[in-house]
C-alpha cells in the first residue's frame, strides 16, 4: 500500500481534491496526540492501493501553530511515500514557500498545480517542466471542481512511490555559501547522532536547528550530547552577533 | 550575511523567498493588463462599504430561517418516531419496569435529542455551503473592522458563527488562529453564543408563558443577551488575561465558486457528526440516570407515578434553596443540574419529572405554575449562561491540553449566570413585576 | 468583459430601477400590513429592504454603462434567489406540517406571494446575465 499525504495552504481546493480522490472511502480519526482532525481515504490506481491522508492546510511549517506542527510531524515522524503539494497556479509566489519547505525534508514530492483552468482563463503561461525541472519533483496541473488532470495526478503518486526516497539529493535551493557552510556545519554534528539519522531528514534538521525552532530542539535534546548541542548553539550565537 | 536580516532565521526567509520570485519569474508568464473576474464583480457588492454589513445579516438572516424554519416538518416526523416507538414498546412490554426503562428512559431520552438533527444539520449544510462559495472569509472580511473594535480577531468570527450550530466545533474551529490569546478569547466567550441545543429550552419556556404573539420576542432577546454577554467578556479578557491588541487580520480572500453539492454534504456530515455521538453517547446516559432516579424507590413511587417520592425529588430539594432566591422550585434545580451534562437535557428532564409528551410540557408547566413571565425568563437568561456542558468543557480542556481553562472557563460562566439572573430579577422586581 | 453597451445598460439600468422599487413596495406592504412589530417580523422587512438597496445602487452604474452596475445587478439577482428560494423552501415546509396534521390549514402567505412574484420577476435577467459573463473567469 502506498501512504500518500495532502497538503497546501488554504483555500487551494486541498479539500475538494482529497474528496475526488477518495470519495466515500473517508474516516475521519484524530492525529495522535492532539485533536486536529485526521480525515483519511483510500483508492485504488493501476492496481496499487493508496491511502491518502489529508494534512491540515498551512502556509508554513514553524512551530507556532498546532496545525503546522501537526503536518509537520505526521511527515517528518510517519514519513508518507508521496506528499502531494497542491498548490494555487495563480499564485505561486505565495504557495511556494511550502514547498520549498516540503523540498527540504527529503521527501517524495508531487506538486499539484490546482486551479490550471483559472491560470488558463487569466492569461497566465506557467511552463511546467521547466517548474518541475527547477523544484526537482513532477508538477500536475489539476482543476479540482472539474477532475481534470486528476488521473494524471494518480499515475504521478503511483511513479513517486516507486522511487526510492531521495534522500541527500541535491537540494533544490541553495542558501548561499555564507549559510551553506553553517548548515553543513550542524549537519556533520547531527550525523554523530545515529538515533537522529535514522529519524530525521538532516538538511531539514540542521536547518531548523538554525533557525532556533523550539521543537525541533526539544526533540533532539535527547539525542544530542550536551557539548554538541553547546556547539549548535555557538554557531548560532556567532551569526547572530556577526549580524549585529 | 545579508545586510536586511536581522538575525539567522530571517536570512533563510529571505533566501527563500529570493529563489521563489526568480523561479516564478522564469516559469510564469502573466497574462496581459488587468483581468476583471466574476470574484471581483461579486466583491464589488458584497465589501462594499455600506451594503457589505446589511448583505451580510441578510445572508444570516435566510441561514437561520432554513435551518429553524424549513427544518420543522422534519422534527415533527421525528417525534412521530419516537411516540409510535414507545407506544408499541408500552404495548410490546409487559414488565414495567423494562417498559418504563425503554419507553421513557431509552426512547423518550434519544428522541428528545434526535428531534434537534434537523435544525442542526441544516445550519451546517448552510455553513458549509457558505463556506465552500467562498462568502465565509468575506464575512469575517466585512465584520473584522467591528470585530476589531471589540477587541477580537476577524477570524474569531467564524468560530462564534458556528457557535450557534454547536459549541463544540465552534471551539475546535478556533485552531485556525494562529495567535494564542485571540484564540484563547474566541474560545472562552463561544460557549455565550447560544447553541442550538439551548433553543428547546427556550421554546418550551417562552411558548408556554409568553403565547404565540411575544415568544419570538422573548426568544431573539434571549440571543441577544448571548451575543451581547460575548462581547463584554471579550473586552474585558482583552483587558485583563490577553492584554495587548488584536493580531493584524491578514486573510486571503478565496474566488467565488459555485458550492459542490456532494462536497457540502460530506462538509455538513463531518460537523454533524459530532453532535450524534453526543446523542449516543453523553445525552443517552444523562437521561438514563434521569430516570433511574425519578423512578427509585421504585415501591415509594408506585413504578416510576408518584416523582414526589423519588430519589431525584430528593436531590431537587437539597439543592432547591441555592435557586430559591430566583423564585424556581425543585424541578428547575433538578433540570438545571442535569443540564450541566447537556443542556437538551432540561427539557428532558421536565419530560420525565412532569409525565408530560414534549407537546404537552408546555401546558403542564402553565398548569402547575412553575414560572411567571419574569422566573421564566430569567430561567432562559440562566440556562444559556451558565456551563455549556460537559462536551465544551470536554473540547476546552483538549484544545488548550490544561484542566485550568476548562475549570475557569466553568466557573466564570457560572458566577456570570448567577449575577446576569439576579440582576434581572432585581430590575423585574423593582418594576413590579412578580 | 467588454464595457456594457449604452443601449443595453439603459435598459437594464431601467430593470433594475423596477426590481428596487418592487423590493421596497414590498418591504412597505409588510410593514404597513403587519401592526404588530415582533423582531422576527421586522428582520425580514429589513431583508427585502437590503435587496432594495442592492438594485437601487446598481442603476446609475447601469445607466452610465459602467460593469460596476452590473455587479450590482448579479448580487441583486442571488439575494433574490436565496431569500425567494428560503421563502418558497417555508411554504413547502409549511405544506407539510399541514399534510402531517400539525397546522390547521394551509395557504401561502402574503408575504411568500410577494417575495416569489418579485423572484418570477427578476428571473429573465439570470440567462441574461450568464451570457454577458459567460467568458469570464471565476
Amino acid at each position: 500500500m502506498i501512504r500518500a499525504a495532502l497538503i497546501g495552504n488554504p483555500n487551494v481546493g486541498k479539500t475538494e481534491i482529497f474528496n475526488r480522490l477518495t470519495g466515500l472511502s473517508q474516516k475521519v480519526g484524530n492525529f495522535p496526540g492532539v485533536t486536529v482532525e485526521k480525515k483519511a481515504g483510500r483508492l485504488v490506481h493501476q492496481g496499487r492501493e493508496i491511502e491518502v491522508v489529508d494534512l491540515p492546510g498551512t502556509y508554513s511549517l514553524t512551530a507556532h501553530s498546532v496545525d503546522e506542527l501537526v503536518a509537520r510531524d505526521y511527515i517528518v515522524l510517519e514519513r508518507p511515500e508521496v506528499i502531494v503539494d497542491i498548490v494555487d497556479g495563480t499564485n505561486l509566489e505565495r504557495n511556494l514557500y511550502l514547498t520549498l519547505l516540503l523540498l527540504e525534508m527529503d521527501a517524495n514530492l508531487v506538486v499539484a498545480l490546482n486551479r490550471w483552468d483559472m491560470v488558463k482563463a487569466r492569461g497566465m503561461e506557467i511552463d511546467i517542466e521547466k517548474l518541475s525541472e527547477l523544484l526537482g519533483c513532477p508538477v500536475v496541473p489539476t482543476v479540482a471542481i472539474t477532475g481534470d488532470g486528476l488521473e494524471d495526478l494518480k499515475d504521478s503518486i503511483v511513479d513517486a512511490a516507486g522511487q526510492k526516497r531521495a534522500k541527500g539529493q541535491d537540494a533544490a535551493l541553495n542558501y548561499g555559501c555564507d549559510i551553506e557552510r553553517l548548515i553543513s556545519k550542524v549537519e556533520d554534528l547531527i550525523r554523530k547522532s545515529p538515533a537522529l539519522v535514522e529519524k530525521y531528514p538532516q538538511r531539514w534538521l540542521a536547518i531548523k536547528m538554525l533557525e532556533g525552532d523550539e521543537m525541533a530542539m526539544e526533540q533532539t535534546r535527547a539525542c544530542l550530547s550536551s557539548s554538541q548541542l553547546a556547539e549548535i548553539l555557538s554557531i548560532i550565537e556567532a551569526v547572530e552577533a556577526a549580524i549585529k | 550575511m545579508s545586510e536586511y536580516a536581522e538575525n539567522l532565521s530571517s536570512a533563510l526567509v529571505q533566501r527563500r523567498y529570493e529563489w521563489i520570485a526568480s523561479t516564478v519569474d522564469s516559469t510564469v508568464k502573466k497574462g496581459s493588463g488587468e483581468i476583471f473576474t466574476l470574484t471581483d464583480m461579486l466583491d464589488q457588492v458584497f465589501l462594499d462599504k455600506h451594503l457589505g454589513i446589511p448583505i451580510f445579516l441578510t445572508i444570516l438572516w435566510t441561514m437561520f430561517q432554513f435551518a429553524f424554519a424549513v427544518s420543522e416538518p422534519f422534527v415533527v416526523i421525528i417525534e412521530r418516531v419516537f411516540e409510535m416507538l414507545g407506544a408499541w414498546v408500552n404495548q410490546a412490554i409487559s414488565d414495567p419496569y423494562l417498559a418504563s426503562f425503554v419507553s421513557v428512559g431509552v426512547i423518550g431520552g434519544l428522541g428528545s435529542v434526535l428531534v434537534f438533527v434537523p435544525p442542526i444539520f441544516g445550519l451546517f449544510l448552510a455553513l458549509s455551503i457558505l463556506e465552500d462559495s467562498g462568502y465565509m472569509a468575506r464575512a469575517a472580511f466585512v465584520m473584522d473592522r467591528f470585530m476589531y473594535r471589540l477587541g477580537l480577531h476577524g477570524r474569531s468570527f467564524i468560530p462564534l458563527m458556528i457557535g450557534f450550530g454547536c459549541n463544540v466545533p465552534a471551539i475546535m474551529a478556533t485552531r485556525s488562529m494562529d495567535s494564542e490569546k485571540d484564540r484563547m478569547i474566541t474560545m472562552l466567550i463561544s460557549p455565550l453564543i447560544s447553541c442550538s441545543a439551548r433553543l428547546p429550552v427556550y421554546v418550551l419556556i417562552a411558548g408556554a408563558l409568553f403565547g404565540a404573539s411575544y415568544a419570538g420576542t422573548a426568544v431573539f432577546a434571549v440571543y441577544a443577551l448571548g451575543i451581547v454577554l460575548a462581547v463584554v467578556m471579550a473586552l474585558i479578557f482583552r483587558r485583563t488575561l490577553f492584554k495587548g491588541e488584536p493580531s493584524p487580520f491578514v486573510l486571503e480572500l478565496p474566488t467565488y465558486a459555485v458550492p459542490d453539492a456532494s462536497s457540502a454534504i460530506l462538509h455538513m456530515w463531518s460537523r454533524g457528526r459530532m453532535f450524534l455521538k453526543k446523542a449516543g453517547t453523553i445525552i443517552f446516559w444523562a437521561t438514563i440516570i434521569v430516570w433511574l432516579l425519578s423512578v427509585h424507590p421504585w415501591e415509594a413511587t408506585s413504578g416510576g407515578q408518584v416523582i414526589a417520592e423519588s430519589y431525584i425529588a430528593w436531590i431537587g430539594h437539597a439543592i432547591e434553596p441555592v435557586f430559591q432566591p430566583f423564585g424556581w422550585d425543585w424541578m428547575a434545580a433538578v433540570a438545571l443540574l442535569f443540564g450541566l451534562v447537556a443542556k437538551e437535557v432540561v427539557v428532558g428532564t421536565y419530560g420525565i419529572l412532569l409525565g408530560a409528551e414534549e407537546a404537552g410540557l408546555g401546558d403542564a408547566l402553565v398548569s402547575q405554575g412553575l414560572f411567571t413571565p419574569l422566573t421564566g425568563f430569567a430561567f432562559m437568561a440562566f440556562v444559556l449562561i451558565y456551563v455549556p456542558c460537559v462536551a465544551v468543557i470536554g473540547t476546552i480542556a483538549k484544545e488548550t491540553n490544561s484542566w485550568r481553562w476548562p475549570a475557569f472557563a466553568l466557573v466564570y460562566q457560572t458566577a456570570l449566570a448567577f449575577i446576569v439572573t439576579g440582576v434581572i430579577i432585581a430590575v423585574g422586581r423593582l418594576a413590579g413585576l412578580s | 468583459m467588454e464595457e456594457l453597451k449604452h443601449s443595453t445598460g439603459k435598459w437594464l439600468g431601467a430593470y433594475a430601477l423596477i426590481l428596487g422599487i418592487g423590493y421596497a413596495a414590498a418591504a412597505l406592504a409588510e410593514a404597513t400590513r403587519n401592526p404588530e412589530i415582533i423582531p422576527g417580523g421586522l428582520l425580514s422587512i429589513a431583508v427585502l429592504l437590503v435587496i432594495s438597496a442592492t438594485y437601487l445602487m446598481g442603476v446609475k452604474g447601469l445607466i452610465g454603462g459602467r460593469r460596476e452596475g452590473l455587479s450590482f445587478l448579479m448580487g441583486g439577482l442571488l439575494l433574490s434567489g436565496a431569500v425567494g428560494g428560503l421563502y418558497l423552501m417555508m411554504a413547502g415546509a409549511d405544506w407539510l406540517m399541514y399534510l402531517l396534521g400539525e397546522t390547521e390549514d394551509f395557504a401561502v402567505t402574503y408575504e411568500t406571494s410577494l417575495v416569489t412574484i418579485l423572484l418570477i420577476l427578476a428571473m429573465p435577467l439570470m440567462p441574461i446575465l450568464r451570457k454577458m459573463t459567460r467568458k469570464m473567469a471565476w
